[in-house]
């Protein structure tokens, strides 16, 4: 989960005179993992770099372990972090501002993912007041945490899942997990009611293993061919429509269908799909010269919409853009996608790939994709929740720090 | 052209070749390339936070025999998996990066 960088580097400027060291900038917009690794390793590639970051807020909240926040087992300070250690660490010129336009001569990275609230009947930035999405951290993950401690003893708490690809796809199932992992302890009568889109989700096997472990019968999950997807929503009864039917909850979490940040539309960086196309190799847009996109908004091959694989993009695209503005070749890519999932605070599950450019794009390389085994011992799932948190303080010192 | 002049343009050709091809055709990451991935759990340069293993100030072989028992054991949770992807001498490559970092303090 996280939201992508921009980077711009200001201009054809620094190609015509890049013997002067003073011309190599690089803009990089959007301060989530992908931004801020990006900015950091562009001036570990190159001290001659000269890096500005610009990010709309002064307090980034993680969306990894926001699921924790929300089910009151962290408080949401413990996952808001700053932008001073980029700063002092690295020099990188830290920018409080929203990025308006990009110099089509510049060079840059975009931004995270926005809702289509347009592609939900019923949803809206107003309905997610009722209906909140926590999607992005911050403010919206305290109103869900709230709503939780308020719901009665025996009450429903309706999860929506969109359409893939959306931003941390084992998000959704490690929420009802420590949902569930509440209520068993707090509301026991109550249940979870996951409304998916999808036939099949992350860590799948694991998940089902795991609920039925810990949550027997509490947990239902409705898959998209069974009319999981969500048609409609109402936020005035907090109804759920799909093809099958209306589901009324007591809590309603709608996570909502999604697409590249805004920003990406309005200078011409996404395609269609809603995302934007890169090269496997820079991550130069396919459509902008000059202008690189990483992380959630990006189409990154088979590499998917998460904090790590944002984290490692964002490597491969400094490197890439250092060696550019050096007028060396750019060399060959290697990602690592490692994502960590609570079923509950001494339950973890991972999934995790080496990924390289193949013939078809960015794709798992043979053999090196796995997921959490099933029917382990409770001491490895206590390891694997250990290694989750281990990995949270880690990529959060190697990204902002 | 005389003769000498040949034998030098000759020789710079092959120089050249063995110089400029293998970086511009490499069909394969760097060391460095691969090592940052590790980054996100094991630190930045392989100096972890908290309690996750650490790879900055270690030698090559510890780290290489290390990650050599996960691939063919099948062990260490996600390192498993992770390792089946490199050769034995990628991951020697990744383990004498790490060895190579200069010792200052941190």
């Amino acid at each position: 989960m996280t939201a992508a960088g921009a980077v711009v580097s200001l201009g054809s400027f620094g190609r015509t005179f890049a013997q002067s060291p003073q011309d190599k900038r690089v803009v990089v917009i959007g301060g989530g993992f992908a931004g801020a690794t990006c900015a950091k390793y562009l001036r570990r590639a190159d001290s001659a770099i000269q890096v500005t970051l610009i990010e709309r807020q002064r307090n980034y909240v993680t969306p990894p372990s926001s699921n924790l926040v929300v089910t009151g087992l962290q408080p949401l300070s413990a996952i808001t972090l700053g932008y001073d250690k980029l700063r002092l660490n690295h020099g990188v010129k830290v920018v409080y501002g929203n990025a308006v336009s990009i110099d089509p001569a510049g060079k840059k990275v975009a931004p995270g993912i926005d809702f289509k609230y347009a592609a939900l009947e019923g949803y809206s930035e107003q309905a997610a007041i009722v209906m909140p999405h926590a999607w992005k951290a911050g403010p919206q993950t305290e109103l869900l945490r709230r709503q939780l401690e308020q719901m009665p003893n025996g009450g429903t708490v309706i999860i929506t899942v969109p359409p893939a690809p959306f931003r941390c796809p084992p998000g959704p199932y490690e929420r009802a997990s420590l949902i569930a992992h509440y209520l068993k302890r707090n509301k026991p009568k109550s249940k979870v009611l996951i409304l998916d889109a999808s036939d099949s989700f992350a860590a799948q096997e694991g998940f089902m293993e795991a609920w039925q472990a810990l949550y027997p019968g509490m947990i239902e999950w409705v898959p998209g061919s069974k009319g999981g997807g969500v048609t409609k929503v109402d936020a005035k009864s907090l109804t759920v429509s799909t093809r099958a039917g209306q589901h009324r909850g007591n809590v309603v979490n709608v996570i909502p269908p999604q697409k590249a940040g805004d920003f990406a539309d309005k200078v011409g960086l996404s395609d269609e799909t809603g995302w934007c196309p890169v090269d496997a190799g820079s991550f130069e847009s396919t459509r902008q010269k000059d202008i690189h996109v990483i992380g959630d908004s990006s189409i990154a091959g088979k590499l998917p919409k998460s904090a790590a694989a944002a984290n490692s993009e964002a490597k491969v695209c400094a490197f890439a853009i250092a060696s550019l503005l050096a007028k060396r070749p750019v060399g060959d890519p290697s990602f690592v996608n490692a994502c960590y999932a609570l079923a509950s605070p001494t339950y973890g599950l991972s999934i995790a790939g080496v990924y390289g450019r193949t013939a078809g794009g960015i794709a798992p390389l043979p053999g090196a994709l796995g997921v959490s085994p099933l029917k382990e011992s409770a001491k490895y799932r206590a390891k694997e929740a250990q290694d989750a948190n281990d990995w949270y303080q880690n990529i959060v010192a190697d990204s902002f720090t | 052209m005389r003769p000498t002049t040949r034998f030098l343009l000759l020789c710079t050709c092959i120089f050249t070749l063995q110089f400029i091809y293998p970086a511009a055709a490499s069909a394969a990451p760097t060391a460095e390339m691969m090592a940052n991935t590790c980054a996100m759990c094991h630190g930045t340069d392989g100096k972890a936070v908290g309690k996750m293993e650490e790879l900055y100030g270690k030698p090559a072989n510890k780290i290489a025999d290390e990650l050599f028992e996960f691939k063919q054991e099948n062990k260490g949770r996600v390192m498993a998996p992770l390792m089946k992807a490199y050769t034995d001498e990628q991951i020697r490559m990744i383990a004498k990066y790490f060895e190579s970092l200069p010792l200052k303090k941190r």
